[in-house]
């Protein structure tokens, strides 16, 4: 399974009267890593929030291959397969690191109340039947069903939970955080929240997966391993990867195609190396005394 | 130095899978409540079932509340719809005259609060925030208002009486201490089924979303759907409770499920600390216990014996009356104490006990684990990494 396609169409986002995206359009193709850069304010995260079901664009289309996904609500977007971090850590963070990643693997953990998995034959439990009722029965019975399930906690139900840590331990292992579970989230280093939370985003097994300033805040030398660790999820991982980044030497060293967004719109996009020459680019990012009126724009 | 790590106790290797419980003081508390009906009267006893009743009630609310971080103020609507599930249908004196047999009229009365708890649950609990407070309490009052007015159904304020008492395998709940027994019992199997409910990957996503609703969403979680499952499983045990009381005192009226209710239960859970089993069970002690102790006439001959202190103090109060112009009056016989506190001083005295509480434990007497973290170590600035952490 390799990773999915995004695509915006027109994608417009008005709060009232600020027009915080406007018009955008963007393809990211499936399996690689895209930057979106921009200066503060030009709706980057904006963009995510959209995609991910934070916000409902009020304009314009967004499609993750096949499916249309704009309006959907948050749960269903990650059950298509899309996850992301978050500029300023959101972990759960009275929750140990273990149990972050276990909440992102929620919605896989083969109990009751889950969907049946693709990879298994449906129909032939009885509580797989049970999702193919109509709408809100289907809701109650599963959720009655889960409720029971944890309760009993059958032979079966048990097995789920320990494969369900196991795997969030390989998770944890895998983004450097091995020995690390039973911490307390936001107990652990700055560096190492990062990570956590990019191993919770994995937990919900992404197809794209969108991620927010991910070397924020870290020093030249974890900025490197962050860029290793990133392209590493990529392979290992089969996920597209969206990135918003400030730091120059990350877009450009990790990312394979590039959109630039300022005043939320689209004003470049291509290669790290044709849009590092866009005319464009470097007037939204120091700006022209021609065009500006002197108007001087934060740097990155 | 903060400690980077839980205590060693907490530090389970499987953090969820496994009852986290204290074998030692279970164990104790079970023999303690098993055998003292040997030790008690009958109206030690009866107090003794409000405890175990309210423990129940806490539970349920500590699900919603403590675990999925929901505030309801009005858990007495589904304590309401059990209670007058059971007397509607089973009592001679019910206007609807069906008389059902108990154990046909219990599972009704459990179904309806817990549809009564999604339907209720249903329009509010997708929003944030505090509308579900009031949404609660308003509806608490509500449904009071319902069976006061709605005589063709509920009688009004008259009530109904005439509750049979049930049977169960031939033996028949009458005295305080079989009741006694049945809330007892009760409230241990709510203890270990929410318990399980929270050591489970039902209680982890009501966690996320107390955590963090908007991440638990963006993790796959639909928070809509759990917060439901919370709301409706504590409608359900708040109607067993409702049902057990009905049956226990054998008439209902609206004035029994005012507000009072749904405070004693909410401050059952945030005195005795949120979230957490055994602070339930204390809370409801402390809470529903205490008042009532107060006026057993045990406490009347122990408080007696502190005639020479009422003396004392009605002489300094004497001599001040001789000094201020406005007469301070004296204390009333110290066997009477206890009364006195019984009704309206003990709202005072509950008052400065709970705001000592609060400011002395701010995450309840015995708060879980997780609540006290969050209560008591603000977050930590950045750590570096720490030697032998790893």
């Amino acid at each position: 399974m390799a990773g999915a396609a995004l695509e915006a169409r027109a994608l417009g986002m008005r709060f009232a009267g600020l027009n915080a995206l406007t018009d955008v359009s963007l393809v990211v193709a499936a399996g690689s890593i895209h930057g979106l850069i921009g200066p503060n304010g030009a709706g980057k995260t904006t963009l995510f929030n959209c995609v991910t079901g934070f916000y409902r664009p009020t304009s314009g289309e967004l499609w993750l291959d096949d499916h249309r996904i704009d309006g959907l609500q948050q749960h269903e977007m990650s059950a298509l397969g899309i996850s992301r971090t978050f500029q300023n850590i959101r972990l759960f963070s009275n929750m140990t690191a273990l149990e972050n990643v276990l909440v992102g693997g929620h919605s896989h953990h083969r109990i009751a109340g889950n969907a049946p998995s693709p990879v298994r034959p449906s129909g032939r439990r009885l509580v797989d039947m049970l999702h193919h009722l109509p709408g809100a029965p289907r809701v109650a019975a599963t959720a009655a069903a889960e409720v029971g399930a944890v309760i009993v906690r059958p032979p079966r139900v048990a097995r789920a939970e320990r494969e369900a840590i196991e795997g969030a331990r390989r998770l944890l292992g895998s983004v450097g955080l091995s020995g690390r579970e039973n911490f307390i989230a936001r107990n652990l280093p700055y560096g190492d929240q990062r990570r956590l939370e990019l191993a919770r985003a994995l937990a919900t097994r992404p197809r794209l997966l969108l991620l927010d300033e991910p070397t924020a805040g870290m020093n030249p030398q974890e900025s490197a391993s962050m860029v290793a660790l990133i392209r590493r999820i990529r392979d290992e991982f089969a996920t597209t990867i969206v990135l918003i980044e400030h730091q120059m030497r990350v877009i450009m060293g990790v990312c394979e195609q590039i959109t630039v967004l300022d005043y939320g719109r689209k004003i470049s996009e291509g290669t790290p190396a044709e849009v590092q020459k866009d005319p464009q680019v470097i007037e939204a990012y120091l700006g022209t005394r021609a065009i500006h009126g002197g108007e001087q724009r934060d740097a990155p | 130095m903060p400690s980077l790590r839980l205590p060693r106790r907490n530090a389970r290797s499987a953090p969820r899978g496994r009852l986290s419980w204290a074998p030692w003081p279970t164990a104790l508390l079970l023999a303690a409540a098993i055998a003292v009906p040997s030790f008690a009267n009958t109206a030690w006893m009866g107090m003794l079932f409000f405890v175990a009743l309210y423990v129940g009630l806490g539970l349920g609310l500590n699900v919603v509340v403590g675990f999925a971080g929901l505030l309801d103020l009005g858990y007495v609507a589904f304590f309401a719809t059990g209670a007058y599930s059971v007397a509607l249908l089973t009592s001679p004196a019910s206007p609807l005259d069906m008389q059902l047999h108990f154990w046909a009229a219990a599972p009704i009365g459990l179904l309806l609060a817990l549809v009564v708890g999604v339907l209720l649950g249903l329009p509010v609990l997708p929003l944030r925030g505090d509308y579900l407070a009031i949404v609660t309490l308003g509806f608490g009052e509500i449904i009071r208002l319902f069976l006061v007015n709605q005589r063709d159904i509920t009688n009004g304020s008259s009530g109904v009486s005439a509750i049979g008492d049930p049977s169960f395998f031939g033996w028949v709940v009458s005295s305080n201490t079989d009741w006694y027994y049945v809330a007892f019992s009760v409230a241990v199997i709510v203890a270990v089924l929410t318990a399980r409910l929270r050591d489970s990957r039902v209680g982890r996503a009501w966690e996320a979303i107390r955590e963090d609703e908007d991440v638990a969403g963006a993790m796959g979680i639909n928070t809509t759907k759990y917060k439901l499952m919370a709301f409706a499983i504590g409608a359900l045990i708040g109607g067993l409770g409702g049902v057990l009381y009905a049956a226990f005192i054998g008439f209902v009226s609206p004035a029994a499920f005012s507000l009072q209710v749904s405070i004693d239960v909410l401050s059952i859970v945030v005195i005795g600390g949120m979230g957490s089993t055994w602070g339930v069970i204390v809370g409801s002690f402390v809470i529903i216990g205490i008042p009532r102790i107060l006026l057993f006439s045990e406490t009347a001959d122990f408080l007696a014996r502190f005639e020479w202190l009422r003396n004392g103090i009605n002489n300094i109060l004497g001599g001040l009356d001789a000094i201020v112009p406005a007469a301070i009056g004296e204390l009333p016989p110290a066997e009477d104490w206890g009364a006195e506190l019984g009704d309206d001083t003990r709202f005072v005295i509950f008052g400065a006990l709970l705001v000592a509480i609060m400011v002395l434990r701010p995450s309840g007497i015995i708060p879980s684990r997780r609540r006290q973290l969050e209560f008591e170590h603000p977050p930590e600035a950045e750590l570096s990494p720490v030697e032998g952490v790893a």
